[in-house]
């Protein structure tokens, strides 16, 4: 028994010295002359892992049009796509691997944590970087960095917006995560906003990452004379919320920013959110005809529904496009310099992009009713 | 071979594997996640004091390291310090941590002491992403390099043997802490608390001594780490974290130096080769880990040692 226990430790070593001999090599790069590699990464594990897999479907899709219709004058387009588990560390470290991989342009972060980690990295290098979905304000700190989603603070002043001047609402209620910087964005922007468009915010509740109990908040809540509850936070989080409510017997219309988009999957009961208005820049449900030939191609390939998320990537990657095709070069600085004075026609709406980073587009208003995402007339 | 001459082999031969190796792999992506296996190294080195030795659980060394990197990062962007003094800093924070731990694990043991320092871990986590000047959630970044003169160690390279060099200081300090009166004492509390204290031994001073030694690594270590990253945020300090660092010294051996150097390499290194299985990534290596604990208790460092002589043997 000594024997095999002795031999299968040793196997064991052996095994781990071998794998990590054999990973150490340098990998070929795959900068060749006909191919444009866009390097992308998001969490494909963990706990955001329906992000970072949402962004690489929607990005792979995209690159697999453009090869399709022949590249631009025959040069074909890569995606290098990597996990970087939402995570800071790991994103630089992803970061890195994909420029010793040769990458072009940067479609990412995911989430904006990541995305601010790399942001110094890739403003050393001078390569564009185009974040999808990070939508903390210092995402796009520098000048090479651009954003397809909107801002924490555009979302929370448009929704401000539209709970004030457009609902009439003036009693608000707010439930947001103060340990999540997306949702603690959105939330003081949109109190700023509220307040200075003449409401009056009657309870602001917080809570936690890895919170389930929202009880004690939405008592609290129940007690005021609150006409609507804002809550800025992630799908997750949003369907805790909302079963909780009901079943405290608290009737209020909700408003939420982009990350509800998802909420209707995670709910058993989808009744518990009818009426819920949430800003997002996309919805499969979109009657253009763009927006159904991506979801259409998208089922297909992925036997899946594109969320917000899938539609940034694959919005990104023609933006990536437009800008090469604008700059008639490939280098980071012609493209960077490009940016500002392309416009794309995209599944997530007619977009430019401002010096600071910043997507011109508008805000679409997604309304759930009977189970489905609508668009907002 | 005398065993003397082992032993220099035994620090010789890692030592210049670690000096070769950034120069074989050229990877900014593998010098990066080499950099961060030295940080770990000393994050280990300064866990084994309490847990490897004196045989205190302590689930709180992400607490420890999280007070280092923002010591070292609200120093250096908010006052403009130097990080080289910052370092410094540093270590007084970790002598602060060590007492303040130290002394109340005296009350508390086993089970109880683990959940002491991971409340500690957990409402340092909550501190700095609640914080104004801790810029909450959304962290610290442009934290400035090492400089010596104009020598600016912002290169990978450069910075990989600069932590070395720390690796190298801090690890002989751990090691002659551990083979000397004080390291003996330790493993004496842990092997056997109560007959320690029955001669009439104060087992205060050591239990807050390992305390300390492992927050001034564990702070040192955060330093090192913050200056690495140029941008931290809360996120990263979780109990998870703090649970990797145990697993890193069980790994490589418990209670050895060696042991914890060897632990924080392939805990380190090994899951960044398996990133290409996807999801199966953490189960590959989870079982390679439960394997070597089942089968190799002592650690990876047990196959290096050589099996004494039993006195039977001795006899014939």
């Amino acid at each position: 028994m000594r024997k095999v226990s002795k031999f299968l430790s040793l196997g064991l070593i052996v095994t781990m010295a071998v794998t990590m001999a054999a990973g150490c090599g340098s990998k070929g790069s795959a900068d060749s002359e006909d191919v444009f590699v866009i390097g992308g990464s998001g969490p494909l594990t963990g706990d955001a892992a329906s992000y970072g897999i949402s962004v690489k479907n929607g990005a792979q899709l995209a690159v697999d049009e453009i090869n399709e219709a022949g590249g631009i004058d025959g040069m074909k387009f890569e995606l290098n796509f990597l996990d970087d588990e939402a995570e800071a560390q790991p994103a630089i470290a992803a970061y890195e691997k994909l420029m010793d991989e040769g990458a072009d342009a940067i479609l990412g972060a995911v989430t904006s944590g990541s995305t601010i980690a790399i942001t110094d990295l890739t403003n050393e290098d001078g390569i564009l970087q185009i974040t999808p979905s990070g939508s903390a304000q210092d995402c796009t700190k520098y000048d090479n960095a651009f954003r397809i989603c909107f801002t924490d603070p555009l979302q929370g002043i448009t929704m401000a917006d539209y709970a004030t001047a457009t609902a009439g609402y003036n009693n608000i209620a707010i439930l947001y995560n103060i340990a999540d910087d997306y949702s603690k964005g959105m939330a003081d922007a949109f109190m700023t906003e509220a307040e200075k468009k003449g409401g009056k915010i009657v309870a602001e509740e917080t809570f936690t990452t890895g919170d389930v109990d929202f009880n004690t908040q939405l008592t609290n809540i129940k007690a005021t004379d609150a006409e609507v509850l804002f809550i800025p936070a992630y799908y997750q989080d949003v369907a805790y919320i909302l079963t909780q409510a009901k079943q405290q017997g608290l009737e209020l219309p909700y408003l939420g920013g982009d990350g509800w988009d998802g909420v209707l999957g995670q709910l058993q009961d989808a009744s518990v959110a009818e009426g819920a208005i949430f800003l997002s820049p996309f919805t499969a449900n979109d009657p253009a005809e763009n927006v159904q030939a991506f979801v259409e191609k998208y089922k297909a390939e992925f036997d899946a529904t594109p969320d917000q998320f899938a539609a940034d990537a694959y919005d990104g990657v023609y933006v990536i496009k437009a800008a090469i095709e604008k700059a008639g070069s490939t280098d980071s600085e012609d493209l960077i310099a490009a940016m500002t004075e392309i416009e794309v026609d995209g599944v997530t709406g007619n977009m430019t992009f401002t010096p600071e980073g910043e997507p011109n587009k508008a805000a679409k208003m997604i309304k759930i009713l009977g189970g489905e995402y609508t668009l907002n007339k | 071979m005398s065993d003397k001459y082992k032993k220099i082999l035994m620090v010789l031969i890692p030592l210049m594997i670690a000096i070769a190796m950034p120069l074989i792999v050229t990877d900014n992506y593998f010098r990066g996640i080499f950099i961060m296996t030295l940080i770990y190294i000393i994050v280990v080195l300064g866990l084994n004091f309490i847990t490897g030795l004196t045989g205190q659980m302590n689930l709180g060394t992400a607490g420890i390291f999280a007070m280092g990197s923002y010591t070292t990062a609200l120093l250096s962007t908010k006052l403009g310090i130097s990080p080289w003094l910052t370092i410094i800093g540093s270590i007084i924070m970790g002598l602060i941590i060590g007492v303040g731990l130290g002394y109340p694990s005296l009350r508390v043991q086993g089970v109880y002491l683990a959940l002491t320092t991971i409340g500690f871990g957990e409402i340092v986590r909550i501190l700095i992403s609640n914080f104004k000047f801790t810029n909450g959630i959304m962290g610290i970044r442009d934290i400035p390099a090492f400089t010596i003169g104009s020598f600016s160690f912002d290169d990978k390279l450069a910075r990989y043997y600069l932590y070395l060099v720390f690796v190298v200081i801090m690890g002989v300090v751990a090691y002659r802490i551990t083979n000397s009166k004080w390291g003996r004492l330790f493993k004496a509390i842990r092997d056997n608390y109560e007959a320690v204290q029955a001669v009439g031994v104060d087992i205060a001073k050591p239990k807050v001594l390992a305390f300390t030694l492992a927050a001034i690594y564990g702070c040192v270590a955060g330093s090192l780490y913050a200056v690495h990253m140029e941008f931290i945020t809360p996120s990263v300090y979780t109990f998870d974290l703090s649970t990797t660092f145990i697993v890193m010294m069980m790994l490589g051996g418990i209670g050895s130096v060696p042991g914890c150097i060897l632990g924080a390499v392939v805990c380190t290194i090994l899951p960044e080769l398996l990133r290409d299985f996807g999801n199966w990534y953490w189960i590959i290596f989870s079982i390679l880990v439960l394997l070597v604990i089942l089968f190799r208790p002592n650690g990876i460092i047990s196959f290096l040692k050589t099996r004494k002589k039993s006195v039977k043997e001795g006899v014939k």
